[in-house]
């Protein structure tokens, strides 16, 4: 910890009194060890699964669960047949059976190998209510490991998801992949090896997601198209992106806003893109490799005393939709007027970056998404910026061209805002005042031009005189108990995330 | 009019039926069958008193069929066997499908959803493996389950029961099974693979149904007795030809039918045989199966109150095409899918590089669709698929700024 101690105590004062805080948490630190597991207790009435024709036994206890129960997967490692589907609310009357616990005696000593499973999901978990998943690994599922669906209230404890060995696209999809689902809780996990994200959280809202380490990923955390979430002391490294903020234009009613990142370490999400080779990526696969945290589309965010080092390409990336797509505006245009009517906002408003400390950024830039981009400003400023604004969604919605998809020119409030992220170099790739000439929409015909700002140290790119609000903190409640920055728990390792 | 029989043993489930959904028997720990047990109650044609309250753990001890081994034909108790137009795949399965509906209740009518059927209603459906599929029928088959969905007070009921090497008893197993099995299809061997059973769990996983996509209650529904799905002939032998929805109709186990049939809607019949014909198919008519085929083969889980609600991909028969593109897939990348070396779910023109035809042709559990419940590829599903996708016109591109 003492380099990390070195650079948050560069990132401020409260820097040093966070890590001398930090020393003790154990999730940071190694891999897959979990103290917490060694001498675990199980209630008396626990439902103890045999290790002989563990499939069928848990499928069972899965399907006779009532209110209450502890399942408990014995110690070793199993080969699972098929996938284990939880129903929370199999009659479909709309009042689920509740407080499910899922355990094992620990996440590197009670493994779930889903290798040679007809299913693709590992764990699947639907209409559930206060499912807790605790003190297991689930390997090698050819789709998602741990899936959870329409249930309200999800603890994922201790738990890991991994794919072992050469990182390669037939690793499944997500491993701790909570979606459609309300009041989450992911703590103290491992994720390794997913050719998506490792931690996904989607279509979600009130989620608490801490001390966490994802390893190798393509996304490290992704918290997507939800809604209060607080991603906090975890650690992303060695992904293709670190941590990511997205909302994507899914059109079912669900988009994200109100998302903080702060207090996580994340570092060398440098692995290239091992799953998808396709022309036109989807989702976190357009994120460029080295990469370390991307705001993408999301409004409402907050990123704050994160240890960002040692990227490719780029620290922090904050962008509209339009670059993700740019026939958002003209070809593409009707098919996306649905969704932007169902709630969709394709640029992002609101965000603040501050305190975090950034470093050791655009060694080796690449990424399709943003070659373009890559070669102007290596051109024109011999290579990317550490913190980079794409600037065209706030340009167009200022200049009231495309107010029915992008929404009313920015207002006080809406900003994009950053500040004290250390001495590190900011870049815009487009201006974001309509009647400037320099951005093209003076000209006939109208068209934006990159204009490819760039600050070796922040003067005035994404300089707000007044700073943003801050935003609520998120908190998960789980049968009963609250959890996360807003409640009232305490005694919780990450306490001093909180306080900052 | 029909001469099917209506049992009154119904009244009796009724009453019967307030002691819930199945809650008295979901405890492994107890013998299913105990002496006192409904599914030892010996009296009635149909044994009601076990269809309301107990998960029997054998098929016969419901008394649905004269032959207890043979739940193809010869129903008790009024029930009536019904076809779909184009039905789900299941591995080259033939499936005989029965619905009971209590004397004196009825179904009553939906134009888009399944009807809703009265406490009481048994809806059975088997599944059997022919040697060749050229052959088809129950004597040169093969009865590997029978699924029960059972309409009890609380809600729907799904029982999955076995059937054993000799065919002569189907066992309950909610735990599912993986069967292993080989079938011949146009002269050639295809397997052997694993044909699974789902278990009790995962009968919900494609049947179920949100009142809309951001509702957290999501009901136990049937999917295939909607109307545009029975909108079809069936042959009830010494009874004829008939429509099915006139028929339920007179048979008296249906209500709401438009007295207008033509205003019903009605996907299109295609069976694997109507693969030589769609050479001779106008692309409307392809568009018309396709959706047909994807209707019954996906939208009970994509649409936005179904379990795939998260992917944005809608796919219900009567959603227009031509106003709702995206959400067919045209152009529109996965949400929850990393896509492989694929971009769109559907690229017009293009089902080679189409994700939704990889997927249907896949059988890798990562890959494949659907998930669960398909072991082999339905080549003539994915060739009027793919026909359709490559009648479309249009581009997708994106060009990176």
């Amino acid at each position: 910890m003492t380099a990390d101690q070195g650079k948050r105590q560069s990132a401020g004062v409260i820097g040093l009194t966070l890590a001398l805080a930090l020393t003790g948490c154990g999730g940071s630190d190694n891999d897959n060890n979990d103290s917490a597991s060694q001498n675990p207790a199980f209630p008396d009435d626990a439902i103890m699964l045999p290790a002989d024709d563990l499939t069928r036994a848990a499928k069972e206890a899965f399907i006779t669960a009532e209110s209450g129960d502890v399942i408990v997967f014995p110690e070793g490692r199993f080969q699972i047949s098929d996938t284990l589907t939880f129903d929370g609310d199999s009659a479909g009357t709309g009042t689920p059976i509740s407080n499910i616990t899922i355990l094992g005696y620990g996440k590197d000593k009670t493994i779930l190998d889903f290798s040679q499973s007809t299913g693709g999901d590992g764990l699947f978990v639907q209409n559930g209510q206060g499912i807790e998943i605790r003190n297991l690994g689930v390997y090698e599922a050819a789709n998602n490991a741990i899936k959870l669906i329409n249930t309200d209230g999800i603890v994922l404890d201790s738990v890991a998801t991994v794919w072992e060995g050469e990182l390669n696209k037939d690793n499944g999809a997500y491993g701790l992949y909570p979606v459609q689902s309300k009041n989450i809780l992911i703590q103290n996990s491992y994720v390794r090896g997913s050719a998506d994200a490792g931690i996904y959280v989607g279509q979600a809202e009130n989620i608490v997601v801490r001390r966490n380490i994802a390893v190798e990923n393509v996304a490290g955390i992704e918290v997507e198209n939800s809604i209060n979430a607080d991603v906090y002391d975890n650690e992303a490294r060695g992904n293709t992106g670190g941590i990511l903020v997205f909302d994507l234009p899914i059109g079912q009613g669900y988009y994200g806003s109100n998302v903080r990142v702060f207090d996580n370490q994340v570092t060398d999400n440098n692995t290239d893109n091992f799953a998808n080779a396709s022309e036109f990526a989807a989702g976190v696969h357009i994120v460029p490799p080295g990469t370390g945290i991307i705001v993408l589309s999301t409004p409402d965010v907050e990123i704050y005393n994160n240890t960002i080092t040692n990227h490719d390409t780029l620290s922090v990336a904050i962008t509209s939709y339009l670059l993700a797509d740019d026939t958002l505006l003209t070809t593409g245009a009707a098919e996306y007027a649905p969704v932007v009517a169902d709630g969709w906002t394709p640029v992002p408003r609101n965000i603040q970056l501050r305190d975090n400390d950034i470093s050791e950024s655009g060694a080796s830039p690449r990424g399709k998404l943003i070659e373009d981009i890559i070669a102007g400003y290596t051109a024109f400023h011999g290579g990317l910026p550490a913190v980079l604004y794409d600037g065209i969604g706030e340009l167009m919605a200022n200049s009231g061209m495309a107010a029915a998809l992008l929404g009313a020119p920015f207002g006080d409030g809406e900003r994009i805002c950053a500040s004290s992220n250390g001495g590190v170099s900011y870049g815009q790739v487009y201006g974001t005042d309509p009647t400037d000439p320099a951005n093209g929409l003076q000209n006939t015909p109208s068209a934006p031009e990159a204009t490819l700002k760039f600050e070796a140290t922040q003067t005035g790119l994404l300089a707000c005189s007044t700073p943003p609000t801050r935003l609520a903190p998120a908190k998960a409640t789980i049968n009963g108990k609250a959890y996360g920055c807003a409640s009232n728990e305490t005694g919780d390792p990450s306490a001093a995330s909180c306080a900052l | 009019m029909t001469t099917i029989k209506r049992s009154v043993i119904f009244s009796s489930l009724l009453a019967l039926a307030a002691c819930g959904g199945g809650s008295g028997s979901n405890d492994t720990a107890t013998p299913p069958t105990q002496p006192e047990s409904a599914c030892a109650n010996s009296s009635g044609v149909i044994n009601a008193a076990a269809l309301a309250s107990e998960n029997c753990e054998a098929l016969s001890d419901y008394r649905l069929f004269q032959n207890p081994s043979d739940p193809t034909r010869n129903p008790n108790g009024g029930g009536i066997p019904y076809d779909l137009n184009t039905p789900l795949f299941s591995d080259y399965t033939s499936k005989y499908r029965f619905v009971f509906v209590p004397e004196g209740t009825k179904a009553a009518y939906s134009e888009q959803e399944s009807f809703d059927f009265p406490v009481g209603t048994v809806i059975t459906k088997t599944f059997a493996m022919p040697a060749d599929t050229a052959f088809r029928g129950i004597d040169n088959e093969t009865k590997l389950e029978t699924r029960l969905l059972i309409r009890r007070q609380a809600g729907w009921a799904a029982l999955p029961y076995i059937w054993n090497d000799e065919g002569t008893e189907a066992t309950l197993a909610i735990a599912g099974d993986s069967l292993r099995q080989t079938v011949i299809h146009n002269g050639k061997q295809l397997g052997p693979f694993t044909y699974s059973v789902p278990d009790m769990n995962q009968c919900k996983q494609c049947h179920q149904l949100k009142a809309d996509s951001n509702s957290s209650v999501s009901r136990f529904e049937p999917i295939g007795p909607k109307a545009r799905h029975l909108n079809g002939n069936f042959d009830y032998g010494t009874e004829g030809t008939q429509n099915q929805l006139m028929f339920w109709q007179q048979a008296g186990i249906l209500e709401g039918l438009p007295a207008d049939l033509s205003t019903v809607d009605k996907v299109p019949v295609y069976q694997d045989s109507d693969l030589q014909s769609l050479g001779s198919k106008t692309e409307a008519e392809i568009q018309a199966l396709a959706k047909g085929y994807l209707d019954s083969n996906c939208a009970h889980c994509h649409r936005p109150e179904g379990g795939a609600s998260n992917t944005g991909l809608n796919l219900e028969y009567w959603r227009d095409f031509e106003t709702a593109k995206f959400a067919h897939g045209v152009c529109k990348k996965p949400v929850a899918y990393g896509g492989g070396s694929l971009s769109f779910d559907i690229k017009p023109g293009d089902a080679e590089n189409s994700i939704l035809h990889f997927r249907m042709q896949a059988t890798n559990p990562g890959d494949r669709m659907p998930e669960i419940a398909r072991s082999l590829t339905h080549e003539e599903g994915v060739a009027l698929v793919a026909k359709w996708i490559n009648n479309l016109t249009g581009d997708c591109t994106n060009s990176q700024p």
